[in-house]
């Protein structure tokens, strides 16, 4: 099927909340790429797939999935035994590759696109690593990709603050910053406290000090959150906050949610900091406490990093809390940080979680409480935080757990008792609908980062298309898509990959004063280990996926 | 464009991991480039480097570029065991080769495999704390070079790292920054001759020059200093001394930011992983306390690139065998010096852009890709494709010591030999093997 053929999908039940759709039987015709207003009677179609009975929904967007970056490829060399666990073959079609919790890159692509994911977003790239990044993504087939270029422990940026530099300054920063690595959106992640790590601080809380600068984690977020909102950024700041894991981490959290003063932002792998400190092991859900807050709060987002059990290895920027946790909770018992370019650093952690580890069992319990405290579904986007919480493999189990509360009843049977016990799940029965999972997969995620083509299936929109054949088990149906259909063709057929394709690379272009590179010359001259005009990615890097 | 006649500057060089960016070259007379800024003698060889007879050959013969590559091309699809090694490229040459691999069912291994694998094993053993360059320049006040002097590797090392002369200024801190105290210490190999004139300027506070055999017991004792206050006892006859050990041990716990840097080529293969398993002990050691990282040196000649490009690529870096189909990686046994001796190697594609060393000894047949002229020591049934170098005949990208970051390069003139990955895809295409074992088609 080419790209300027016409096919007619017909009669599927239309899930597309952001055209307020839910479930209606319609018609979707395709051209171009992208979907077409209602057929007219002179285009007849080259093609008609009759899709009655079936369920039919953009293509799923993820939001927060790490997918490429050097701290992935030292997550597949620290685990080379597990990358062993899964080779895959390749075909006529397929390259080969390996890997199920850090597949190789050409696998991400399938694997995804297998699932009925169209678009990835890749949340965590240092500046100095986003030309490997883009290179990676031009090996990542078939989905459309994007990154957010990590800021805030940065020594350019925190001396900046230190010397309380103008906010235009700061501004002007970002938006170069943004331009310069291709990326889409910002992200912080313990803002200040990586940096302040390498001064050989241990912990930094929301108002502590960095020994060196004197900056707080409050400062950072504000700056950051401001200027990314004041350069038209259509995703907010995006937040891995302080005190990661940490047993009380839930009231650092709530109080930088407040901290933002009603700024846009949008807090990541919630579940990951909503730990309280209550109980006879000093370790609680914080759930109840975030939900009411965040449900108050209309300029906030939050996505999940539940958690699955299973073996898997955590890879973040936060090499601060990921070199404790690598004392206390790796496992097997080896993990990697580098500290990088005075610019943020890494941590590469393996992790086992279990059913039966009362830690694991309350992260599992904490993760499924705020999908189902949260109200407002346009807020809250599906993530497992891939592979820290879990591969992307299990969304379409989460996704059963989120529609099936008799499922989700049999699960918590088979968890530690204690968390078991603790937890508020026996009295949450909400079941997530299918335009629900529609907006918390698609729609919210696309309207966040502002692709206004992507995510609903209106006229003029891309036709990134995922059709379901309905079951009981929500699992079994959302892990074998009927079809696939990328930029209007088929690419996957009942969960097979049947074509490729290259998909392409979302940036933002902020504006920002050229004048910002004077300032910085002289600064990468001195203190960084490559030229001003070196650091910046030319287009040829970015665009096609980064194909040159 | 063809070759420029004015300066070029801001050149960004190729010949070794540093990735220096600030180079300044012109035209030379007979083609070549000449390094006017700054002084490298390994960059001012590397781009003086003049194109000389760039036929390729088959035998001795020179023949068409595209006769050379059919014969390439039959040589692969005959074999059953290929050996793809060497892998000095770019990132676009490297995903070539692995394509390729990928096609013939070929072992990647790159010329330098042992030393990068002995880093790696180590890594997957244990794990590690690493550091950048920048981080190095700006915040290690305690630069530990153990079993190397860096320079002679690197020669821009220190200079890279602004080691040189003490900095004027703060490095990073806020209001109350104060010039960082730092400290430069030799283990095991001291610099001598050209290379100490190279280190001079760099002022090293401590020498405990040792032999290789000796740098477990040091770096062991040191790691048992930090955690238990006193240093083992040792004969009084060993080197270094206790004496010497101390004043190390006193520099170690002063230190805020200890890097320790090594380059696993150098060391002898029987003690290398010791070595560094001792190095990683000792960082470790530290970071319960200050902060410290290590920092591995090595990844020249294309290596980093080809690790990072084959992990994205396969899930491993380097030493994947693509018989059966799908990767499969054995660090023991797919390796270049095993297979380059082995009879049942029937085929060997040796590719380098930056070096023009056939692999010896081997016992198959070669296709070889390096910078022309055609290398001696070929054989009859021997294939000879010229390849340009990335960064001096054509753009690419390649990764830094450091492997986190990576440069663009860019062409210096446009009448170069061609890139690899251009030939290497064009064997590939000139290549469909004639079976695919495991492949599902
Ligand atoms: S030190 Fe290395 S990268 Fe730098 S100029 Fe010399 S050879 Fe080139
Ligand atoms: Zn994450």
């Amino acid at each position: 099927m080419s790209s300027s053929s016409y096919t007619l999908l017909r009669g599927g039940k239309i899930y597309d909340p952001q055209n307020g759709v839910d479930g209606v039987a319609g018609d979707l015709l395709l051209a171009h790429g992208r979907i077409q207003k209602a057929p007219k009677r002179h285009t007849a179609p080259d093609k008609v797939i009759d899709l009655s009975g079936h369920i039919v929904m953009p293509g799923g967007i993820d939001i927060h999935t790490h997918i490429a970056g050097g701290k992935l490829n030292l997550a597949r060399v620290l685990m080379s035994e597990q990358q062993a666990l899964h080779p895959v073959p390749g075909d006529s079609l397929r390259r080969p590759g390996s890997g199920l919790v850090t597949p190789s890159a050409a696998l991400t692509g399938y694997r995804y696109t297998e699932l009925g994911y169209t678009a990835c977003f890749e949340p965590a790239v240092l500046p100095f690593n986003a030309r490997q990044v883009h290179m990676e993504f031009a090996d990542t087939p078939l989905i459309d990709k994007g990154c957010y270029v990590l800021l805030g422990n940065d020594d350019y940026l925190l001396r900046q603050l230190a010397a309380r530099r103008d906010p235009q300054h700061l501004e002007d920063y970002l938006a170069w910053m943004v331009q310069a690595t291709g990326a889409l959106a910002v992200k912080v992640v313990n803002p200040g406290g990586i940096n302040a790590f390498k001064f050989n601080q241990r912990s930094l809380d929301l108002d502590e000090p960095n020994r060196a600068y004197g900056v707080t984690p409050r400062q950072v977020l504000l700056a950051l959150a401001s200027a990314a909102h004041a350069r038209g950024l259509a995703h907010p700041l995006h937040i891995h906050g302080c005190n990661l894991g940490i047993p009380g981490g839930i009231d650092t959290t709530l109080r930088t949610v407040q901290a933002l003063e009603g700024l846009p932002a949008h807090m990541t792998h919630v579940q990951f900091h909503c730990y309280g400190k209550e109980g006879r092991r000093g370790f609680s859900s914080g759930a109840t406490r975030l939900a009411e807050l965040v449900n108050s709060q209309e300029n906030v987002s939050v996505d999940i990093g539940h958690i699955q059990f299973g073996q898997t290895v955590s890879t973040s920027g936060d090499s601060m809390h990921q070199y404790d946790a690598g004392h206390h909770a790796a496992h097997p018992r080896k993990w990697v940080c580098m500290d990088i370019e005075c610019d943020a650093g890494c941590g590469v952690v393996p992790f086992r979680y279990r059913h039966h580890s009362f830690v694991n069992a309350l992260q599992w319990v904490i993760g499924l409480e705020l999908f189902l405290l949260l109200k407002d579904p346009w807020r809250v986007f599906l993530s497992t935080d891939h592979p820290n919480g879990a591969p992307f493999e299990s969304y379409p189990h989460l996704i059963r757990l989120l529609m099936d509360s008799s499922f989700r009843d049999d699960m918590l049977r088979t968890i530690h008792p204690e968390a078991a016990r603790m937890s508020a799940l026996p009295g949450l029965r909400r079941e997530y609908s299918l335009y629900e999972i529609a907006i918390i997969t698609r729609a919210g995620p696309a309207r966040s980062l502002g692709l206004r083509d992507y995510g609903h299936l209106g006229p003029g929109a891309t036709a990134d298309i995922t059709v379901y054949k309905p079951q009981r088990n929500q699992e079994r149906m959302f892990a074998r898509p009927a079809y696939v259909f990328k930029d209007g063709r088929l690419v996957a057929r009942n969960g097979r990959l049947t074509a490729l394709s290259q998909g392409r690379t979302h940036r933002a272009h902020p504006p920002f004063d050229p004048s910002i590179r004077r300032a910085l010359r002289p600064y990468f001259e001195r203190h960084m280990s490559m030229r001003l005009e070196h650091f910046e990615l030319a287009a040829e890097e970015i665009e096609n996926g980064g194909a040159s | 464009m063809s070759t420029p006649r004015s300066a070029l500057r801001h050149v960004v060089c190729p010949f070794c991991s540093l990735l220096c960016d600030d180079l300044e070259l012109s035209p030379g007379e007979t083609g070549g480039f000449h390094l006017e800024r700054p002084a490298c003698p390994r960059a001012a060889a590397g781009f003086e480097r003049t194109p000389g007879d760039a036929s390729a050959r088959v035998g001795q013969r020179p023949v068409p570029q595209e006769q050379a590559v059919t014969a390439a091309a039959e040589l692969l699809r005959g074999a059953r065991q290929v050996l793809l090694g060497g892998l000095g490229l770019d990132v676009a040459g490297m995903r070539a080769a692995v394509r390729l691999a990928e096609q013939n069912g070929a072992v990647l291994d790159h010329a330098a495999g042992d030393a990068l694998h002995a880093n790696l094993r180590v890594l997957q053993r244990q794990g590690g704390y690493n550091t950048t360059l920048a981080e190095v320049k700006n915040r290690a006040d305690l630069l530990l070079l153990t079993g190397t002097t860096a320079t002679d590797a690197f020669p821009r090392f220190l200079d890279r790292i602004s080691w040189h002369a003490p900095p004027p200024q703060p490095r990073f801190g806020g209001q109350q920054a104060v010039p960082l105290r730092r400290r430069l210490c030799y283990l095991g190999q001291v610099p001598r001759g050209r290379d100490a004139r190279r280190n001079a300027e760099a002022r090293p506070t401590l020498r405990l020059p040792c032999t290789h055999e000796r740098l477990p017991a040091a770096l062991d004792a040191l790691t048992r200093g930090l955690r238990t206050g006193k240093l083992p006892a040792q004969s009084s006859a060993a080197r270094p001394t206790t004496r010497e050990l101390q004043g190390l041990l006193n520099a170690l716990g002063q230190a805020n930011y200890c890097v320790a840097a090594w380059n696993a080529q150098q060391f002898p293969a029987h003690l290398a992983s010791s070595i560094i398993t001792a190095l990683h002990d000792l960082v470790q050691e530290l970071n319960l306390r200050t902060r410290a990282a290590g920092l591995p040196l090595g990844g020249s000649d294309g290596a980093a690139t080809a690790v990072h490009v084959c992990t994205w690529q396969s899930g491993y870096p380097l030493r994947v065998s693509y018989q059966r189909g799908y990767p499969e990686y054995d660090p023991q046994t797919h390796t270049a010096r095993r297979l380059l001796e082995s009879d049942a190697t029937e085929a060997i594609l040796w590719v380098d852009a930056f070096k023009r060393e056939p692999p010896r000894p081997r016992r198959a047949p070669l296709v070889m890709l390096c910078p022309p002229p055609a290398p001696g020591g070929l054989g009859d049934q021997d294939v000879y494709l010229p390849i340009g170098t990335p960064g001096l005949d054509h753009a690419g990208s390649m990764f830094r010591c450091d492997n986190v970051i990576s440069l663009r390069l860019g062409a210096l003139h446009d009448n170069g030999p061609p890139a690899a990955a251009h030939v290497l895809d064009a064997i590939r295409s000139a290549a469909p093997p004639s079976r695919r074992t495991g492949s599902r088609t």
